[in-house]
This record gives structure tokens, sequence and C-alpha cells, in this order.
């Protein structure tokens, strides 16, 4: 099955990189990198986690490249490592407990406006699986069938995590005003 | 539809810092060492450039084919020295600053800086009982691969690095020749860059000078 490759071409730069063509994995990197960081970010509301995250998708991605179906788009493919890259990460902080220092250079890596301190407040408040559905739903512009793909769960779960995370937002975010 | 929420209106306020610098170059860099030690990669598989040349042809266009990718090797042949010397460039810069910032948060007790892909990098120190000749000596990039297995070491010369070759712990020194080579002094071996082909516990070795930060 051989491919009219274009460089602009998802598919054959996919191809390509399962094959072990570093160009072509460059390129989907550069593709995918901002888009990566700002996902992590947006699940973990730390600026270096969000790095590392998106360094181990990207890593996880070149290992398993051969693995990838193509039964979904290579976006969502990323994405879902990313989640799974972020629970890891999760797991890690809970297990090292991390220094307090580092919280609190966290807190200052970035001089947020008021509102969206109160909105990562908000964010950061919710429990992860909620964080995650709203995050893809909302940032990520996922219908609920796509994102229950990401996180392999139910679309229904996926709705019902929407709807509790909504729910938690408008209060905190209401309760603030 | 969502621009009607005001949650979502909400949501979309929040600002995404950037990445820091360095951090970007940092995950290309170990996602494409990442990619060359996957198992299921074929050694020397074709770049695309050249592929697009392959498959469009059928046997009554065999003359133009060939002509083709005579024409596309040539291209290949001039365009991919340059890429590659290009990723080359771009890493020995990434190792240059990952070892600079290593000496800067551990100054001379930092012996070496040892990365397996995919995994943290293992920062080396001496007990102190070098300290004040280090950080003076020449950077120097080791490279031990067998198989899929790669194993980098940033150091320098002349200062003493542990690696864990096929499960054995194999010391040695890395040693910046006159000629711009390295010798590799370890216990029970020497390895000098005219061993070609030699061997240090089974894994093939490479070495690079690295230019002073």
């Amino acid at each position: 099955m051989e491919a009219s490759c274009h460089e602009t071409d998802e598919t054959c730069l996919v191809d390509c990189a399962a094959n072990g063509d570093a160009d072509a994995f460059a390129e989907l990197f550069n593709r995918y990198y901002p888009m990566i960081h700002a996902f992590a970010y947006r699940l973990t509301l730390r600026g270096s986690d969000a790095e590392d995250i998106a360094q181990d998708t990207f890593i996880k991605a070149a290992r398993t490249l051969g693995s990838f179906r193509r039964d979904c788009p290579f976006k969502n493919w990323l994405y879902r490592i990313a989640v799974n890259a972020a629970e890891d990460a999760r797991r890690r902080d809970a297990r090292q407990s991390r220094l307090a220092g580092e919280l609190a250079a966290s807190a200052m890596e970035v001089a947020r406006p008021r509102d969206h301190t109160r909105l990562t407040e908000a964010l950061a408040a919710l429990g992860e699986d909620l964080r995650q559905a709203i995050v893809l739903v909302y940032y990520e512009g996922m219908n609920h069938a796509e994102a229950a793909r990401v996180l392999g769960c139910a679309e229904t779960t996926v709705s019902w995590r929407v709807f509790r995370a909504r729910h938690c937002l408008r209060k905190a975010l209401r309760g603030s005003r | 539809m969502k621009s009607e929420d005001p949650l979502a209106a909400a949501l979309s306020g929040l600002p995404v810092p950037p990445a820091t610098p360095g951090a970007r170059e940092r995950a290309l860099h170990r996602a494409t060492i990442a990619l060359r030690q996957s198992g299921d990669v074929a050694d020397g598989s074709p770049p695309y450039a050249r592929r697009r040349a392959a498959g469009r042809f059928g046997m009554r266009w065999a003359l133009a084919g060939v002509f083709v990718m005579l024409a596309a090797g040539a291209f290949w042949r001039l365009e991919r020295p340059r890429r590659t010397e290009e990723i080359a460039r771009q890493s020995i810069e990434i190792d240059r600053t990952v070892l600079g910032q290593m000496k800067a948060l551990f100054g001379a007790q930092l012996n070496a800086v040892v990365e397996r892909a995919g995994a943290a990098p293992d920062i080396r120190l001496s007990d102190g009982a070098e300290e004040g000749e280090a950080g003076q000596s020449q950077p120097v990039l080791i490279e031990f691969t067998r198989g899929g297995d790669l194993i980098r070491v940033l150091g320098y010369s002349g200062r003493p690095v542990c690696v864990d070759l096929a499960g054995r712990r194999t010391c040695f020194e890395p040693l910046a020749t006159g000629d711009g080579g390295i010798i590799l002094s370890g216990n029970g071996f020497c390895w000098t860059p005219q061993d070609r082909g030699g061997e240090v516990s089974g894994y093939r070795v490479a070495t690079r000078l690295l230019p002073n930060s």
C-alpha cells in the first residue's frame, strides 16, 4: 500500500515515523507539541509538570508508534497517552510527596491575574477524572463520545463527569465572587 | 454554541504559560532517541521523500520511474546530509546545555550525566575528593549501543564514571587525546578510537568531544 506522500500528509508522516524516519517524527512533534503541552498544563495546572508530561507523551509515542492502529485520529491517540502520562505523574507525586518549595515555586511561575487564580483554584479543586473530562470537552473541543474513547470509559460516564464538573465549577466561581 | 455558555467563556480565560526555554528541544531530543531505540523500527528504512517517488509508477513507466528515482536519489544525497548535520548540531548543543545546567547546579562535584532513553537523567557526583579539577576538563559524550539499548554518558575527560552494561557495573575514565580522540580507560580494558568495531561488554562505543560551555 504505497502512499502518495506529502510532507503535510499526516497519515504518511505517521507511517514514515513508525518506520524510524526522524524527520517525519520531528514534523509530527512540531505540529502537536504546543497542543499537548497546553493540554497537560490544563490537566495539572503546573508548568513544570506540563513540560514533563508533554515530554513523556512524545517519548511513549515514539516507542509505540508501531502499535498505533489508526482507528482514531493521531491527535486523539496522543491525548490518550498524555492522560496516562498525567496519571503516572500524579501517582509518582503522591509517592514522593514533592517538596513544599516546589509548590511555592510553581505558584509563582505565572503571575496570573486574580480571575485566573480563581479559575485555576476551581479547576484544581476538581477531582482528576472530572478535570480530564472538562479539559477534553471544553478546551480540546471533543464531544462526549470522543472524550470517552480517549479516557477509555463509557460516553455516559463522560457526560456525568462533565455535568458534575460544571456544577462544581459554577458553584466555586459563583461562591468566590 | 459554547460561546453562549458563561462557564465555557470563563474557562477560555485560563492562560497557558509557555514551555521554559529548552524544554521543547529536550523533549524532541529524547523522543528521537526513543524512536531510534524502539524495537519495531526497521533500520535504514527509506525517508518519506524517497518513498513518495516510489509507488506511483507502474511497469509502463519504468524508465521514467528510474529517472525520477535517480533524480530523487541525487536530491536526497545532497539534502539528507544537510538535515542530518543540522540534527547532529542541535543534538550537540542540547547535550552541551544539559551538561552546563548540571555543572551550574553541582559545580566541581559533577562527574557525569548518564542518560538511558526515556529515563530521567542520572547525575553522577564525586564524593568531593576530586573537587577543584572538575569543570575545567574537556566535556565528552560517550554512547554505548547494543541492539535497542542506548546509554549516553555526558562527562568530562579524566572524571571517572560507572555505568551498567549488560547487568555489569563497568567503571572507566574517558580521556581526551591531543588529536581530538577519546580513550576509555577502565578496569581491565582500554578502548581507543582505533578499536573500530571493538566493543565494551558487548556494547558498541561511539565518542565525541563536546564544546566547552
